[in-house]
């Protein structure tokens, strides 16, 4: 419905309701959300003891504001509504309700939160808070990783890949191979296997790195020459020397490798192992991008001019087409990732004097690789020229395509890069779980598609962000409300029912012009 | 020279290999789904049908070319294929030899596989003991495992296909009938072209299409499968005089698939019955009135009898009263009659308008069919019918939110949860350990005699506020014209008799609850509310019950998405489906949690026994599937359903238009959320059991597919997807493992091949083949359609 604001004048005023309404809200919302941290940190005793009564006050004043902020607000509800009903105006009212609604949400909200805090200090500890915090990250990270495959999507075919999930899990499965192959060189330990792999990887990647070395030298070296258009008398030289140079690479890094492991074993094994894990998430990441590049040649292409709901439908179709196959496939019993030595185990962060914080060293990993991976995607599609087409695409299909972008191809390295993001989290998420089976990828699927519309679906930064906020909530929310931690996924199916009545743009909103169904 | 003429040759047969890859890769896709394994009789056709397949897509591709580039793309397919089943099989070979447990990476790979690909018998394919580690070779005295993938023409283990023995030797054999398979694909649809069979196909149909007899045949479909039916069922003719009871064989004796095939013509009753009413035409023939009511009266008369017969001769009662069982056959006896005279009078009255026979022929004959086809069932496929019948409710109740509304559902499965666990909580007999240990009390206060009073009131309330609401109607549009009106302020631009505005239809109902609130105080105070409600069975107040329930969640999930289109709806509706489900299974205090509510009753009374359980829950089912359909028929010609049809087209100008977005959705929402609830409480009256875990997302998407598949607003096409897709599984058990991942790959199929559907409604129908006609069809780039 065509939304129109009407200002009123009060003299030299101007009152435009629905804004106030917004700002209320906002305003609202921080105060509340300032109030909860303020609550947990001060119980968790991060201001000092716990007895402190300034701190306290504080939390308590911020709370009894909230209280008055929202009778205020419930005042100048009632007088606006009334006004309007009054006049002549037929302006819809229901924006001032719902973010009413929103402010006594959050309202209500801090106040659970401070009552289940204050009631039993000791059992929220900052360590409590700390490794649900760490959960949180973990949970938040993978989520991201896969919400960007959505929103990639999203933003070039508007529409929901709900085989997403699946591709997730044959990145895992995939992965699993891999190590199994890796296992099965080692004998059953991972390192022996690593060195094995190690042995043949490291070699062909420093063989790679110095193909174009020669290129490179001639082509600092003519910059220096007059005559820089004439061809090289010798260019014959660099080509029949690429084997040359392939084996001399090869020599070289296979060379570096012995001396490693001659003069320093501990820097050999970590290097290996690093190699080898590259290995198993590089072959994960290739099996869903190939499980995703089908998907889409069979189930989505004929459809690209269809009305919105028949690939949705066609998703839905595939989804379940690929879960039922890897059933059938790989089984119903769940399959374990044995975690090598090198990221096995927890690093204990320690709090001043308040305790110590077990963090696994999986989950660094997996929020490490998470951020460089999203920063290298953002670059690319930033940056590159790719990258480029592929915003062409997303912001009108039918021009650039007259510009000279090949559609089709840029729409399969859509798919492509969003399936190579999700394979590196299903694989890291094999590692940190370390036991998955063919429906590991249903829940998570469906929450990372919650976490890309809580940012803004067609948004990159706005998944990233969405995927870390989901994962927070997800594991703060039951700590914090007070309840089992089975209510999680209710929580996170909450949030994204509540986002797309409140705000179905997202939080960043939705970067490409809607489209109409 | 010779290098372009090789590269050029290589390139005339890259459509070959590339066919070739992928049929390699669906053959291996095909033997890691362990086809071999769970069906192995039909494994190896399977995998040839595929070859074949691809060979007449291949023949269809390079129509232009001559023969030979046919063949040479054919064998060069083979080839390909061949080789990747080759290289895939002889990693497996290698593993089961190392004896690497290959379970642990590929599930259904068994050395059964290998025997079904290589004919070697699986007690010759253990694997080999390890060989010594210094000369390699294996110990003495042991035996070796056979090789399957050895060259072999031994006739004694060739592969077995459908029990014919293919003498070419083991898994090359194999191979080689792969190659053979994809060309003779490829020379068949050669053949079929240059031999312009496709000319006399289409003459053959337009045939069909026209020709009287076919027409007359079409519309006897249902009698002639009906009569199929009778005569393979058995009869049994019971004498009260002696007591004694006989039973006569079937005239046709189908052994011992006697059970799938009948039940696969019970469905076929229901289809063609859908497919004759169809295809009747408004003709009379050319007959006379009573040749007409001859006709239709006498299949009345001659199908009463046949079920007369079923019921007095074999003893198959439906119905019991609750003086222990002592009237069932009268009562029985008495319904049919009844039946049969109600369908009788409207013949009589409907043939009276000209050009209603054939559709009264084909709709008499395909309604006495399928109410007649139970009692020649026995339970187990009674069962099958009731469970097909459910999902036939579900299915038009998402008909509605779906496919008349546009609204896409992927929550449907909580109002058919709410409506099951309703009648669960008002009816369970489900015992709670007391403080001793023994049962004490009823774990569920809904069986309590004070609730199931308080229920006995809506039907009360339902009543009145029926007749008070159609009273006041009435009354309404006596009051005086516009002009007389002066106590309304504004004048409506457009006056219509319609319905009365918000504070009319609050008064209304107000009046409505309170009167029937007086009526029930009435009834209490004089004892009949008593004998009326209280020692009914609990199903009656429970169906009521769980509509309301299920019909005012489905408004309670329209209010918050009412702005939502497209795929966050399809989201959000999701996101609720979960959260019902996850909210039974969590608060275990108030639901039962995962261990469900048990020891619901059935809607009989106590003590009955025999056929009469699963047949009145088959004719239960039945009435209620009518019911919804009548109604889903009736709402898609009325102002709603209209209103629906405008909305789904374009929310925007429908609204523009005057039709009032926000009523219609709730409306759609609310009504599907009923008939979804309706179809819950019969769920949980056949079940007995119910747990949370029966209400999972996928029985929405088992609901969403078959509407899709059947025809998206079509009140036929979805009970021909509900037999399709939920019958038909049922009788092909072997197929379990594969039934939703067949699902899957129907549901892609059909929406890119024919997405309105198997039987799609006229309008829909007529719209795709002027698409197609035109050739405006989904393949346009960046578009809309």
């Amino acid at each position: 419905m065509a939304h129109v604001t009407q200002a009123r004048r009060l003299g030299r005023i101007t009152l435009d309701a629905d804004r106030l309404s917004s700002q209320y809200f906002g305003w609202g919302a921080l105060i509340a959300t300032v109030r909860i941290f303020w609550v947990i940190a001060h119980v968790a005793g991060l201001f000092g003891t716990p007895a402190d009564d300034i701190y306290k006050t504080v939390g308590d004043g911020l709370g009894s504001f909230l209280w008055a902020y929202a009778a205020v607000g419930l005042v100048g509800l009632a007088a606006t509504v009334y006004s309007r009903s009054r006049s002549e105006e037929v302006v819809s009212s229901t924006r001032l309700f719902i973010n009413y609604l929103g402010v006594i949400f959050f309202l209500l909200l801090s106040m659970r939160v401070a009552s289940v805090v204050e009631a039993d200090p000791a059992r929220y500890p900052i360590t409590l808070w700390g490794l649900q915090l760490v959960n949180g990250l973990v949970l938040g990270g993978v989520y991201a990783l896969v919400a960007l495959g959505y929103t990639l999507v999203y933003g070039i075919l508007f529409m929901i890949n709900f085989a997403h999930g699946e591709v997730l899990v044959m990145g895992t499965f995939g992965g699993w191979f891999a190590l199994a192959y890796v296992l099965n060189l080692g004998g059953g330990t991972f390192e022996v296997g690593a060195a094995s792999v190690a042995a043949v990887l490291l070699p062909l990647l420093f063989a790679v790195l110095f193909l174009p070395l020669e290129t490179l030298a001639a082509r600092a070296g003519r910059k220096h020459t007059a005559r820089a258009a004439e061809p090289d008398p010798t260019w014959f030289l660099t080509l029949f020397s690429l084997p040359v140079r392939f084996l001399i690479g090869a020599l070289v890094g296979y060379g570096l490798l012995q001396a490693l492991g001659g003069f320093a074993p501990h820097v050999y094994e970590v290097v290996t192992t690093v190699v080898a894990l590259l290995f198993v998430v590089a072959v994960g990441m290739i099996v869903s991008m190939l499980v995703a590049i089908t998907v889409e040649r069979i189930a989505y292409r004929p459809l690209r001019g269809a009305p919105r709901l028949i690939p949705l439908i066609s998703a839905i179709g595939a989804s379940f087409f690929l879960q039922q196959a890897m059933l059938n496939v790989f089984g119903p019993a769940k399959r374990a990732y044995s975690r090598p030595k090198l990221i096995d185990g927890t690093i204990n962060v320690q709090i001043g004097d308040l305790g110590t914080i077990p963090v696994t060293k999986t989950g660094i990993i997996v929020v490490v690789v998470s951020l460089v991976l999203m920063v290298l995607l953002y670059t690319f599609v930033q940056r590159s020229k790719t990258g480029r087409a592929m915003r062409a695409v997303a912001e009108d299909k039918p021009t650039s395509a007259l510009m000279g972008v090949d559609v089709n191809q840029v729409i399969v390295i859509t798919f492509a890069l969003g399936a190579l993001l999700a394979g590196a989290a299903g694989v890291m998420m094999g590692f940190h779980n370390q036991s998955f089976n063919f429906r590991a990828g249903f829940i998570p699927g469906l929450k990372a598609f919650t976490a890309a519309v809580l940012g803004g679906i067609g948004n990159i930064p706005g998944a990233m962000f969405g995927g870390f906020f989901l994962g927070l909530v997800e594991a703060l929310g039951p700590t914090m409300l007070g309840i089992n931690a089975e209510y999680k996924d209710v929580i996170a199916f909450s949030l994204l029912v509540l986002v797309l009545i409140f705000r179905p743009t997202g939080i960043f909103g939705e970067v490409l012009a809607e489209k109409k169904v | 020279m010779l290098q372009t003429r090789i590269r050029q040759f290589v390139a005339s047969l890259r459509t070959g290999i590339i066919s070739g890859l992928i049929v390699g890769l669906i053959v291996n896709f095909l033997i890691l789904l362990g086809i071999p394994v769970n069906l192995s009789n039909i494994a190896l056709l399977a995998i040839l049908l595929v070859a074949l397949v691809f060979g007449v897509r291949l023949a269809r591709r390079l129509r232009a070319y001559g023969l030979g580039h046919l063949l040479r793309n054919a064998l060069a397919m083979g080839l390909a294929a061949a080789l990747l089943v080759l290289l895939f099989m002889a990693l497996i070979n290698r593993w089961q030899e190392r004896n690497v447990k290959v379970t642990d990476y590929f599930y259904s790979v068994t050395p059964q596989t290998m025997t079904v690909l290589s004919g070697v018998p699986a007690s010759e394919l253990f694997a080999n003991p390890p060989r010594d580690p210094l000369t390699g070779a294996y110990p003495e005295g042991k035996p070796l495992r056979t090789n399957p993938m050895r060259l072999t023409f031994d006739s004694e283990t060739g592969l077995e296909l459908v029990d014919i023995n293919l003498v070419i030797g083991g898994f090359y054999g194999f191979l080689i009938v792969l190659i053979l398979a994809g060309v003779l694909g490829t020379l068949l649809a050669w053949v079929f072209t240059v031999a312009r069979l496709g000319q006399t196909w289409k003459r053959a149909r337009a045939y069909l299409a026209t020709s009287p007899q076919a027409h007359i045949g079409v519309l006897l479909l249902p009698l002639a499968f009906f009569a199929l039916l009778w005569l393979t069922v058995g009869h049994g003719t019971y004498r009260a005089a002696t007591g004694s009871y006989s039973t006569i064989n079937p005239i046709l004796n189908l052994g011992g698939s006697a059970q799938e095939v009948q039940l696969l013509i019970g469905f076929a009753i229901i289809l063609f019955g859908l497919v004759a009413v169809r295809a009747a035409r408004p003709t009379d023939s050319g007959l006379s009135y009573r040749a007409r009511l001859a006709l239709c009266l006498g299949i009345v008369a001659v199908m009463m009898g046949l079920g007369l017969w079923r019921i007095v001769g074999s003893r198959t009662y439906f119905l019991a009263t609750s003086k222990a069982l002592g009237g069932s056959e009268t009562i029985s006896v008495v319904l049919t009659l009844v039946v049969g005279a109600l369908l009788a009078v409207q013949n009589i009255l409907r043939l009276r308008t000209p050009g209603r026979f054939e559709t009264q022929f084909a709709g008499t004959g395909a309604i006495l069919a399928v109410l007649l086809m139970p009692l020649y069932l026995n339970q187990g496929q009674n069962d099958v019918m009731t469970i097909v019948g459910i999902n036939v409710m579900l299915g038009l109740g998402l008909n509605i939110v779906v496919g008349y509304a546009g609204l896409l559902d992927l929550g449907y499965v909580a109002f058919f949860a709410l409506g099951a666990y309703s009648y669960a909580f008002l009816s369970s007999n489900q015992m709670e350990a007391g403080a001793d240990g023994q049962p004490a009390s009823l774990k569920f206060a809904g069986n309590d005699e004070m609730v199931v009073k308080l229920a006995g009131w809506v039907p009360i309330t339902v009543i009145v506020t029926l007749v008070v609401v159609y009273l006041g109607i009435r009354l309404w549009r006596r009051r005086p014209p516009a002009e007389r009106r002066p106590w309304e302020h504004q004048r409506p631009l457009v006056s219509y008799s319609g319905r009365p505005g918000g504070n009319m239809t609050a008064l209304i109902t107000v009046t409505a609850i309170l009167l029937s609130a007086l009526v029930a105080s009435l009834l209490e105070g004089t004892g009949l509310y008593d004998r009326l409600f209280a020692s009914t069975s609990p199903f009656l107040v429970g169906i009521i019950i769980g509509t309301i329930v299920a019909g005012l969640s489905g408004i309670a999930l329209g209010i918050p998405v009412l702005r939502l289109r497209g795929d966050y709806l399809a989201i959000v509706t999701l996101g609720f489906g979960e959260i019902i489900r996850l909210l039974f299974t969590n608060l275990r205090d108030y639901t039962g949690g995962p261990q469900g509510v048990l020891e619901i009753p059935r809607p009989l009374p106590e003590g009955a026994t025999g056929g009469v359980g699963y047949l009145s829950m088959v004719y239960l089912v039945l009435i209620g599937v009518g019911v919804i359909a009548f109604f889903s028929l009736r709402l898609k010609q009325s102002r709603t359903g209209r209103a629906w049809s405008a909305m789904k087209s374009d929310e925007d100008i429908a609204q523009s238009m005057g039709i009032h977005l926000v009523q219609s959705k709730l409306t759609a929402f609310a009504i599907g959320a009923a008939f979804a609830g309706i179809g819950g409480v019969l769920f949980a009256a056949r079940q007995r059991n119910i747990y949370p875990s029966d209400f999972r997302l996928d029985v929405s998407i088992e609901v969403l597919s078959l509407v899709i598949i059947g025809g998206m607003g079509s009140v036929p096409g979805v009970i021909m997807g509900a037999v399709a897709l939920i019958g038909v599984p049922e009788v092909l058990r072997q197929l379990e493992t594969y039934r939703i991942m067949v699902f899957g790959a129907v549901l892609v199929a059909m929406v890119i091949l024919r997405p309105e559907g198997l039987l799609p409604a006229p309008v829909v129908q007529l719209r795709e083949r002027a698409r197609a006609l035109t050739h405006s069809h989904y393949r346009q780039e960046g578009g809309e359609a």
